[in-house]
Order: structure tokens, then C-alpha cells, then sequence
């Protein structure tokens, strides 16, 4: 992917990047990061958990009812988010719970809304005239190919060595999806316990939709530090894979990685779709 | 190790299945069975070797911290795997303890024993080195690194210290001045360092923390280990103290303090005890109920009937010569492979007691088939008063006409050693033709074995009970 | 005890020589993506700001929706890009990208970690995914996956390399 024309956005506390071929008509391109971007700020609006008058900080304090939401101009998209909340808290036996974020636990749908906004800010692109495209939400990656069969490549960046990449996965269509404590600069070691205070130094999830990549990473990061642990949340992706074909890649904050057993298959070479098939 | 018996069990310091009753009675099958053993010990090594090889990055080893750590990984890689057979050799096997011995088992433990604590040390300070030689820092900062800021180092830390311990009791010098309860429990932590070291290897350890069929195949091979543990340990002891219900029916001096222990119990030939095996018993009387002790049988059993005989040696053993009849008894065996099986059943016999090794030695001399110069019995001790059990050999020799000869005196004596090459054989003009059954303290057992190679005898007709005291 | 010396002995001497056939085995060694290499006298267009955009906002605080700012050209750039210096949990790095006709060819740490910590941690890498790391170098990247970095984090990430080398 020598040659591709780019785009950048500041937007919900980050950059986002949509990367096109070089090829594609400026105006087209123009139109529909446009189109992606001018969705990311709205869903920045409505859900931004900062903004004192956002539907959600009313949700949160309470203003706001989930039945007045049914008058809400934007009802039906708050309303899918609380339902994927919903769905992430039942998969991850509650280790992600937008209800009970932080603490005082407060209702924050943060966690699972950057991934649901790209994946679909991402389908405008594509509707918007931009069939193969990447659109890079501050490391969380929705990408199509449209009809050229060559892969995109996304790199994964290894928390220990800041700067470099861990591996490279190539997709064609599918979201890849990351969450991590490095960047946020988290403690590596718990002086009291003399123990790691993170089981996992980050976790990448990939597979067809960024929902819901999105969401397995963010739910399998909490999830880790339950008492449960690693084990537990290897466990766990391990069984989505299997059922869901989301593959996963974990690095501990020793540097360990570990993997779903269908990933290495996007490591080398090219690969032609996203498998379908369940291999935990 | 001048007492009697309660040494001649102590040598039985490993532990054997249940009587093997059906094996080939062809000499030299345990010797080709302990082969089979070392074959199957030998083969895990290059197994666990290959496990580094396979997941050791090509062109990773790039300089002296890249190969001291690698050394530091192979060591403790090894160490591990060896921890595990040591406890596969002690957990009371019923294949190893028939066929193989459990002479041999113990003999192979002990010396793996030592060689394994020392890789275990060697892997602690090759990694801390290596680490501290890739980092630039000084060793003594690396320690405290790797202690107190990698997963689990601190129970693996432990686990090492434990294992230090179990060395230090167990090297000859220190065990010789151990009670044996001391030695025997302290040795038991090796399970708690084996359980301690365990979550460092797969949280640190590159070979497992990254692979799920190693980590699959290592929690295979320590399940297994710990199920034949608790089976051969446990539960089959449990049941059959249970089901057997044995009890002290009298205690009989038998001289200057030395006792023997007659005991009952339900059905107790169902277990299949020979003369030749030792058991663990656990006297159920206050001050004995925790510690138990390995006496081998002192008479050969028969009618549900079993003896041992103790000598008072002013330890634990000075409350057994005081126990009550109706003392219930907690026993686990019997164990042992020095029984009447491993003799050629065409050849003679000639057996060699020390002191106290007497005990299995009287029980095979009561009930080796033979007649006449059959069986031959050398027992030797320091002085007279010290030929335990001298009446009732002498009765046995008088009613099957066994030679009995009793060799007293020191072995610095004005004829030298009673157990010489020269003077056995003009003992036993045929020894070179005759299996010989060997039991006495480790010194005399390991010297006598040496004439008797001297004097042409094949090791695999040298039958010996360990003697570790 | 002469037993266990002699043992311990040949062991020294069986490692040895598996760990010698093990270096022999992997030919020369081959520079990782994040070799430290630095070339002094590079020329550094500022890798920091990367973007036309507005300015950027703190983590806390993200900024109330802007218009969109896509500022897309067809020029590639090439050279390099060097990030200034972020504290991370493993030390103060700074990371410089080399690009070339707009591909990300080398990344380079202008600031090694302290402790030597990620030598170590190089020792748990997962084998299989470290030799993909190491054929990755010669491989473009089209985006970097991550953890989230904020609006400020974005200037020190690869993926603002890779943004930059296509303006």
C-alpha cells in the first residue's frame, strides 16, 4: 500500500486517520471522510461522558430517563448502545459494565461506543464512494478492500517497545481492535503486592465487526484484572474465537503474548477473507 | 549403626507396591527393569531440551547475557523435569517397587537428588546472571528485580530455599546426626517446593507462558505424578489400614533393649507380605501417632500373623519398647523387592547381615527353600551381645541345617576384616556361584559389595537393601 | 558427591554445546524493526506536528466537535520523523521514523529504555510472532493498532508516521 491519499480528524479525545488508494477521485475521497468524520462528531456529542448537557451525562445523573428516550431525536442510537453495553456486561460476565465504570461507579458507555461509532462512520465511507478504505480510530481499525484482493496490513504495537510493532495482521474486510494500559501510562508493577498491577498489558481482538472487536478487547482488559485473571480471560477469548471467530493476541506486562490459535493464519500469508470458521 | 532392627528397616528407606507376586523369578530381570527405568528418565532430557530449542528464537542468542540466560533456562528446565521423576521414583509405585526394587528406585533418587538441587541453584543464579549481564545492572540489583517485579518469584524463591533445605538434611553428614522424623518431614516440603516453583514456570517461563500444548503436556505429566502420589501414598495405604485393622498383640524383649513386635490383624494374607519386605508403620499411641517408621518384618509372616523387632535407640524408638497390646496400628506396604524372587531358583544362597540388617535377612533364612550348604548366613557384629535374634537363627539352622556363621569382632582385628575377600572365601568356597542377599549399615554394605565383585560375583546377583541411615 | 560434580560437569558441557548449536543455527542475525541505530545528522522534519488540524486537546478534556479537517494531498514524504520524548512505564523514549517515498521503512529508539528491561522481555516473546515481527520489518504497514492514544499521544504514535508520510 505504497501509494494511498490520506485524512486526518481530532475527534473524541484522539485522532482519527482514513486512508484511501491514491487512486481515488479527490472529490469522492473528500466527500466521504467528510461523511465519516461529521458522523464520529456527532456520536462525540451525544455520547461524550464530558460534556454536562450530553444525553449520556443526563442518562448518568439521572435527567434523562431510558423511557423519554423513546422522544429523544437520537433515541435510537443511544438505545443500541445501551443494548450492545448490554450484550458486552452478559459476554464478559460483567467484566465490562458501562453501568459501573470508575470509581464511584457511574454509567459511561466510553468503552463501547468509540468502536460502534468507527464501524459505522466506516460504512458511510464505503458508501460514500470509498469501497476500499481504513479508517483508524486512535488505534481501533475498520478496513474494507472493496474488489482488489490484496490485504491491508495492520500493525500491532508491542507496548514494550514503544515505536515498534509486534506483528502485522493482513485483512482484507474486519476490524482490528485494541486496548491497553501502555499508552495511558499505567503503573507496570503494584508496589504493595510486588505483582504485575494489570494482568495484561493489552489485548487485540480482530475480526468481522468493530462493535463488537471493540468491545471483546475492552471487556477482556477489565476482565483480567478480576481475580479471575489471565487464565480466565484466555479462557474466555479462546471460547469467542471458537464461537465467534474473533481472534485475539494478549501481551502480559512481562512481554508475554499469547494468541487464539486462528490468528498465525493472518500473520503471513495474505489472507484472502476473515476466517469464518471457529478455531479457538 | 550398631543397633538392630530398627536400622534394618530404616535402610528401607524407599518404599515398595505390593508384593510381586508374579514375577519372573530369571535373575537379572530387575536389573534389566532399572535399565528400562533409567532408559525412560533418560529420555525426558532430551525431550525437555528439545522444548527450549524448538521455542528458542533463531538468532536470539546474541551474546554472553543471551547465552548464560539460555544456560539459566536449560538448567531450570531440567531441574523441573527431574523434581518430577524424583517424586515419580518415591511415590510408592507398584511397578517400580516390584520390579525394578526399591533399592535401586532409592539409590537413583538419592543421587538425582543432589545433582537436581544443584541445577535448581545453578538455574536461579545463570538467570539472575544473565538477566543482569543483558541489562548492564549488577547482579545484586537484578536479584531484587527479578524478585520483587517478575510474576511469582517470590513463592519460586522460596521453593528454591526448600529444596536447599531438603538437600542440606539429606547430604550424608548432616542426615547421620538427624533423628529420623526430622529428616523424614522436612523432606516432605519438597511437595510445597514443587507446588511453589509450579506458577513461576508458566507465568516467567518462556517455554510455557507462550505454548499452550507445553503447558498442557507439563500440567499432564505434574497431575499424573501427584495422582500416583496420592493413589500409592494415600489411599491405598488409607484402605488397607482401614479395611485391616492391625493391632499390637504383644511386645516380647528379646534382649538388652531390643523388643519384638507381634502383630494381628484382618486378614492380613490377603496382603501378600514375604519375608524380605518392610513396612511403614504409624503406632496410634501418644507421641508415636505422627511419625512413622519403616521396620522390615523380622520373622517371615504366616496366619495373619507379622513381627518386627526394634532396638531401643533412645529416640522415638525407646516408646515403641513401652507399647501396649491393642495399639492400633496405621501401616502402609509392605514394600520392597529383597525378597525370595530375586534368586536364581537353581543357585545358592548365601546371605550377609550387619547389625542391624538382621531383620529381613532372619525372615528370608527362616523360608528360603533349600537345604544343607543351601543357604549360608553370615552375620556379622561388633560383639556378641550385639547378635540380635542369635537363638532363633540358631534354631533355624538347626532345623534346616543352613550354615550359620556369626563373624564378631572389630575389622580392625589381628585377622583383619571378617568381610574381606580372603576371609569370605574361605568361607564360602562357591561364593562366586551363589546369589547373596546383602543387608547392613550403607559403609559395610558398600565395602562387602566390593569384595564380593572381587571375588567374581556378578552385580546382578548382589541383592542389596539399601542402607541409608 | 564425585558423582554429582562429574554430572553437573558434563551437563556445563552438553548446554554448551546445545546452546552454541543453537546461536550457530540461526546464521546472521537479522536487525529487528526497532533496532537502535541512530544516525546523527538526519534530517528531522518534526515529526510532532503532523496534522493540519486544530489543536489538539488534552486527554481529559477532549474537544467539543470541530468541522472535519481532512487535508488530503497525493505527495508522499520521505525522511526522518522524530517524535519528542514520552515518559512510558519503561523509561523515557523517543522514537524516530525513517520514510521513504512514503513507506514507513525503520523505526528507530532514539532512547533506549532504562533497566534493559525489554531485552528481557524480548526472552517471553512468543516465538512465532517474533520471527513475523522480524519479517515485518521489510513489510509496509497501512495502519497501526493500539491502544487508544489521546489527541496528544497521537503525535509520538506510528500511525502519525505513517499519516505524515502521506501529506
Amino acid at each position: 500500500m505504497t501509494a494511498v491519499r490520506t485524512a486526518t480528524d481530532h475527534v473524541m479525545g484522539t485522532v482519527v486517520s482514513l486512508a484511501a488508494p491514491d487512486t481515488t477521485d479527490p472529490a469522492h475521497f473528500q466527500d466521504a471522510a467528510t461523511a465519516a468524520f461529521t458522523h464520529l462528531h456527532h456520536v462525540d456529542q451525544v455520547f461524550s461522558p464530558y460534556l454536562p448537557d450530553s444525553p449520556i451525562s443526563r442518562i448518568r445523573d439521572g435527567r434523562l430517563s431510558l423511557a423519554g428516550l423513546v422522544h429523544h431525536p437520537d433515541g435510537p442510537q443511544i438505545r443500541e448502545v445501551l443494548d450492545l453495553c448490554e450484550r458486552l456486561k452478559q459476554g464478559s460476565g460483567g467484566a465490562f459494565d458501562a453501568w459501573a465504570v470508575g470509581d464511584p461507579p457511574r454509567f459511561d458507555p466510553c468503552g463501547a461506543v468509540k468502536g460502534w461509532a468507527t464501524e459505522h462512520a466506516s460504512a458511510l465511507a464505503a458508501a460514500h464512494g470509498l469501497p476500499r478504505h481504513i479508517l483508524n480510530a486512535g488505534g481501533d481499525i475498520r478496513l474494507h478492500s472493496g474488489n482488489d484482493p490484496a490485504p491491508w496490513r495492520v500493525g500491532i504495537t508491542d507496548p514494550h517497545h514503544p515505536g515498534s510493532v509486534l506483528t502485522v495482521l493482513h485483512l482484507r474486510d474486519g476490524a482490528v481492535a485494541t486496548s491497553g494500559t501502555a499508552e495511558r501510562g499505567a503503573h507496570v508493577f503494584d508496589p504493595r503486592t510486588a505483582r504485575p498491577a494489570t494482568a495484561l498489558a493489552q489485548v487485540t481482538v480482530t475480526g468481522p465487526d468493530l462493535t463488537l472487536a471493540d468491545g471483546y478487547a475492552t471487556a477482556a482488559l477489565a476482565m483480567a484484572t478480576d481475580p479471575r485473571g489471565r487464565a480466565a480471560t484466555h479462557a474466555w477469548l479462546a471460547a469467542l474465537a471458537a464461537r465467534a471467530g474473533y481472534q485475539a493476541l494478549t501481551i502480559d506486562p512481562f512481554g508475554a503474548t499469547w494468541h487464539t490459535t486462528g490468528l498465525p493464519d493472518l500473520l503471513t500469508a495474505p489472507a484472502t477473507a476473515m476466517p469464518s470458521s471457529a478455531r479457538g | 549403626m550398631s543397633t538392630v532392627s530398627t536400622p534394618s528397616a530404616r535402610q528401607a528407606r524407599h518404599r515398595a507396591g505390593p508384593s510381586p507376586r508374579h514375577l519372573s523369578g530369571l535373575p537379572g530381570a530387575g536389573h534389566l527393569w532399572s535399565r528400562a527405568l533409567l532408559l525412560v528418565i533418560w529420555a525426558g532430557v532430551p525431550a525437555v531440551l528439545a522444548l527450549w530449542w524448538q521455542d528458542t528464537i533463531p538468532g536470539s542468542l546474541r551474546g554472553g547475557g543471551d547465552y548464560v540466560t539460555a544456560a539459566g533456562r536449560l538448567s531450570g528446565l531440567l531441574a523441573a523435569y527431574l523434581l518430577l521423576v524424583l517424586v515419580a521414583l518415591m511415590a510408592r509405585i507398584p511397578w517400580l517397587e516390584s520390579r525394578v526394587g526399591s533399592d535401586v528406585v532409592a539409590r537413583y533418587h538419592r543421587t538425582l537428588g543432589e545433582y537436581t538441587v544443584a541445577l535448581a541453584v545453578a538455574h536461579a543464579v545463570l538467570i539472575t546472571l544473565g538477566y543482569a549481564w543483558q541489562s548492564g545492572t549488577n547482579p545484586i540489583a537484578e536479584t531484587g528485580t527479578v524478585l520483587f517485579h517478575y510474576p511469582d518469584m517470590l513463592l519460586a524463591a522460596a521453593a528454591l530455599a526448600l529444596l536447599v533445605l531438603v538437600g542440606v538434611v539429606s547430604a550424608r553428614a548432616v542426615r547421620r546426626r538427624l533423628p529420623y522424623e526430622t529428616w523424614y518431614h522436612v523432606h516432605l516440603l519438597v511437595y510445597v517446593a514443587i507446588a511453589l516453583a509450579f506458577a513461576h514456570e508458566f507465568s516467567v517461563g518462556a517455554d510455557f507462558s507462550t505454548s499452550p500444548r507445553n503447558r498442557l503436556l507439563w500440567s499432564g505429566a505434574h497431575i499424573a505424578v501427584a495422582a500416583a502420589v496420592l493413589v500409592f501414598r494415600v489411599v491405598v495405604p488409607a484402605r488397607r489400614s482401614l479395611h485391616h485393622q492391625v493391632r499390637v498383640a504383644r511386645v516380647v524383649a528379646e534382649g538388652p533393649g531390643v523388643v519384638s513386635i507381634h502383630l494381628t490383624g484382618r486378614g492380613l494374607d490377603e496382603l501378600g507380605a514375604q519375608a524380605g519386605q518392610f513396612l511403614r508403620w504409624r503406632f496410634l499411641a501418644r507421641g508415636l501417632w505422627w511419625q512413622s517408621h519403616p521396620y522390615s518384618l523380622s520373622a517371615a509372616p504366616e496366619r495373619g500373623q507379622w513381627r518386627i523387632t526394634v532396638k531401643n535407640l533412645g529416640d522415638s524408638s525407646a516408646a515403641l519398647t513401652r507399647l501396649r497390646p491393642g495399639t492400633r496400628v496405621w501401616f502402609e506396604g509392605p514394600y520392597g523387592a529383597f525378597t525370595e524372587q530375586r534368586r536364581h531358583p537353581a543357585r545358592k544362597v548365601l546371605l550377609i547381615a550387619g547389625g542391624a540388617g538382621i531383620t529381613p535377612i532372619r525372615a528370608l533364612y527362616e523360608s528360603l527353600p533349600g537345604t544343607g550348604s543351601d543357604v549360608l548366613l553370615l552375620y556379622r557384629a561388633s560383639r556378641p551381645e550385639d547378635l540380635v535374634l542369635y537363638r532363633e537363627l540358631q534354631d533355624i539352622a538347626r532345623r534346616r541345617g543352613f550354615g550359620l556363621y556369626p563373624l564378631v569382632g572389630p575389622r580392625t582385628g589381628p585377622q583383619g576384616d571378617p568381610l574381606s575377600a580372603d576371609r569370605l572365601r574361605a568361607e564360602v568356597p562357591d561364593i562366586a556361584q551363589r546369589d547373596v542377599y546383602l543387608c547392613g549399615p550403607g559403609g559395610m554394605a558398600e565395602a562387602t559389595e566390593q569384595q564380593l565383585r572381587r571375588l567374581g560375583v556378578p552385580r546382578r546377583r548382589i541383592h542389596r537393601e539399601a542402607f541409608e541411615f | 558427591m564425585r558423582k554429582t560434580t562429574m554430572a553437573l560437569l558434563s551437563t556445563s558441557a552438553g548446554l554448551a554445546l546445545l546452546i552454541g548449536a543453537k546461536a550457530e543455527s540461526a546464521g546472521a542475525p537479522k536487525p529487528a524493526l526497532a533496532v537502535t541505530s541512530h544516525l546523527p545528522g538526519a534530517p528531522s522534519p518534526a515529526g510532532d506536528n503532523p496534522t493540519n488540524s486544530a489543536a489538539p486537546a488534552t486527554g481529559e478534556s477532549p474537544p467539543p466537535a470541530t468541522t472535519p479537517s481532512p487535508g488530503p494531498t497525493t505527495a508522499t514524504a520521505g525522511g526522518r520523523f522524530t517524535g519528542s520524548v514520552v515518559d512510558t512505564p519503561y523509561g523515557p523514549v523517543q522514537v524516530q521514523a525513517v520514510l521513504s517515498a512514503g513507506r514507513l521503512t525503520d523505526v528507530t529508539v532514539l532512547q533506549q529504555t532504562r533497566g534493559g528491561h525489554s531485552s528481557q522481555i524480548d526472552s517471553y516473546a512468543l516465538p512465532q510472532l517474533k520471527s513475523e515481527a522480524l519479517k515485518a520489518q521489510s513489510a509496509n504497514i497501512d495502519a497501526v493498532s493500539g491502544a487508544t492514544y489521546t489527541s496528544d499521544g497521537y503525535a509520538q504514535s506510528l500511525q502519525a508516521a505513517l499519516d505524515a508520510a502521506h501529506r
